[in-house]
């Protein structure tokens, strides 16, 4: 038998299978007659030894169900755990429920200070120039005293705001890190449960 | 050998086979063939799991002319196999005591 009748009568007899599978699965038997044939075979030589036709099929249409059994049977409960999860539901529900609002407030809270942060620094970091030019420009006028004064506060504002912008910054840094921790916790988390 | 225990001990073959220089179909199953024996069909369903369960990357490459896949191991891949390796330390220890307790016996 040579490639194409080989693969054709696969075809045929894989005809049950979704169009997808059907097409990698030829593809894969055409590559490895190729790959047998490059070491020097016939292509009749090559096919034999891949095996029958009708066996290969076989155990392609047995292995394709025992995937598809695979999958069905992660999903699969006892009619028992099925009436306690239905019957229980209102308990574990809101629980469930009340346990991620509460997460969520808390991270909601999280951020809403490091966010009000900013805006402290901006404010603050805003006023130092302009107690500064405002000192300078009072000194010069009547008002000396008070534009002393001003310049100082102004460069207080300063010191202020930079010891302002570190704390805010790790802050900031701090909570991004921590919610990308959780969030690669959480991917693990259900990563593992595909796996299993 | 074992129906399961025969599965297990082919997708980590598979992924050893890979382990060190990324492989194609056809040289995949000439490099476990000495130890264990598998058919093309179960290597097929054996890559499209490991593929699913993110263990192995594909990739299409012109080979003379044509087109074949290669399989690439990945840190999922290289755990898996850091894994067997643990737990047949352990299998292996209580083999010698099965083996050692059937001497005594004997």
């Amino acid at each position: 038998m040579i490639k194409q009748e080989f693969l054709n009568e696969l075809k045929k007899r894989l005809s049950s299978l979704s169009k997808k599978d059907v097409f990698e699965h030829l593809n894969f038997y055409n590559e490895m007659i190729d790959d047998i044939i490059e070491e020097g075979v016939s292509e009749s030589e090559a096919v034999s030894r891949i095996g029958r036709v009708d066996e290969i099929a076989s155990q392609i249409l047995s292995e394709s169900r025992d995937t598809k059994n695979e999958c069905a049977s992660l999903k699969k409960y006892s009619a028992w755990e099925i009436v306690l999860l239905v019957l229980g539901s209102p308990v574990w529900a809101a629980l469930v429920i009340s346990a991620f609002a509460v997460v969520f407030s808390l991270y909601a809270a999280l951020w809403s200070l490091i966010v009000s942060l900013w805006p402290v620094f901006i404010s603050v970091a805003v006023c130092s120039p302009v107690g500064i030019i405002g000192g300078i420009v009072y000194s010069f006028g009547e008002l000396r005293v008070t534009g002393f004064a001003l310049m100082g506060i102004g460069l207080s504002f300063v010191g202020l705001s930079i010891l302002l912008f570190d704390a805010c910054k790790a802050a900031t840094r701090g909570t991004v890190i921590l919610t990308a921790n959780v969030g690669q916790k959480i991917k693990k988390c259900f990563g593992k449960k595909r796996e299993g | 050998m074992d129906i399961q225990l025969k599965r297990g001990l082919l997708d980590v073959c598979v992924l050893a086979a890979i382990k060190n220089e990324d492989s194609y179909g056809y040289k995949i199953i000439k490099d476990i063939q000495p130890y264990i024996e598998m058919s093309e069909s179960t290597l097929y369903t054996i890559l499209k799991r490991l593929e699913l369960y993110k263990m192995l990357t594909v990739r299409t490459s012109e080979h003379r002319g044509r087109l074949r896949k290669y399989y690439h191991i990945t840190e999922a891949g290289l755990r898996k196999i850091e894994d067997f390796k643990n737990e047949w330390r352990e299998v292996m220890s209580i083999y010698k005591f099965v083996i050692k307790e059937d001497t005594v016996n004997d």
